[in-house]
């Protein structure tokens, strides 16, 4: 099994009610950045992302990171930003600043 | 450079929050004091970049409330515009076209003073030393705060000054 399957097979499971009723969160096993590149990989469709910004949020505590991608892929930027501010990790002066220049830009093009 | 010379106009910004791109200006533009609060360089950046007419008013009225990030971002922008803001404050008494600028680049010096005089009056004095610094409404500000470290710089100023005339 190719690794993107795997990863696929790991965020559909997560994305099934398993999780909601175990409360555990997959996603923090997989990776941030190994998660971030599958979602960012155009492999799910919309409504497979919205499925899975509704799991995310049912952890007790969801990756910051991976929450922002979610938004992002929603086009939920004002969102993104309110958690870059209100996320102590993501509230960080390289973070924050680079992210808003970078999203501003991609919005533009 | 371009963006120091628009007027700020933070309603402008608003009113452009129907596009994607506007809606997270807005979003940004309403939080701008925390990002001061996280960089006051970067914030500075940041609204060179993307806010540009938004700048006057964040450090005019926005900023208001929050003393302590307003001296700092004063402080910051000053430094890292300073050669435009001297020749621009310089040139104006022969080229008219530059006062309105100049103008409202001494209203920022002139507030500068103001907090530093609540910060650090020795600082404020070695400020007001830079003969781009307006000397009137200095002395007038420094006097309100009994600043008198910098207003015997600015008298020193102003009298070498009629001397010169």
């Amino acid at each position: 099994m190719k690794e993107t399957d795997r990863i696929v097979s790991k965020i559909n499971a997560v994305m099934s009610e398993e999780l909601s009723q175990s409360g555990t969160s997959d996603l923090e096993q997989l990776g941030e950045d190994t998660i971030m590149r599958a979602l960012q990989s155009n492999f799910f469709s919309n409504k497979d992302i919205v499925r899975l910004y509704e799991a995310v949020k049912l952890l007790e505590k969801p990756v910051p990171g991976i929450l922002i991608t979610l938004y992002e892929l929603q086009g939920q930027y004002e969102e993104a930003f309110k958690l870059h501010l209100s996320s102590a990790e993501l509230r960080d002066e390289k973070r924050i600043f680079s992210w808003i220049d970078k999203s501003l830009g991609q919005l533009l093009k | 450079m371009t963006d120091l010379t628009s007027i700020g106009d933070a309603a402008e910004i608003i009113n452009r929050g129907t596009t994607p791109v506007g809606k997270l200006k807005v979003a940004v533009c309403r939080q701008m004091k925390e990002l001061a609060k996280i960089s006051c360089p970067k914030t500075i950046e940041l609204v060179n970049k993307w806010f540009g007419a938004y700048q006057s008013n964040l450090i005019m009225n926005d900023l208001n409330e929050f003393p302590e990030i307003q001296v700092k971002y004063l402080r910051d922008f000053i430094e890292k515009n300073e050669v435009q803001l001297k020749n621009v404050v310089m040139e104006a008494e022969y080229v008219y076209e530059r006062k309105p600028l100049a103008d409202k680049y001494e209203k920022y010096l002139v507030r500068y003073i103001d907090l530093l005089s609540d910060e650090n009056k020795e600082e404020s004095a070695r400020v007001v030393d830079q003969e781009w610094y307006p000397i009137q409404p200095c002395l007038d500000v420094v006097r309100a705060k009994k600043n008198r470290l910098a207003e015997a710089v600015l008298v020193r100023r102003d009298a070498e000054y009629l001397k010169a005339i």
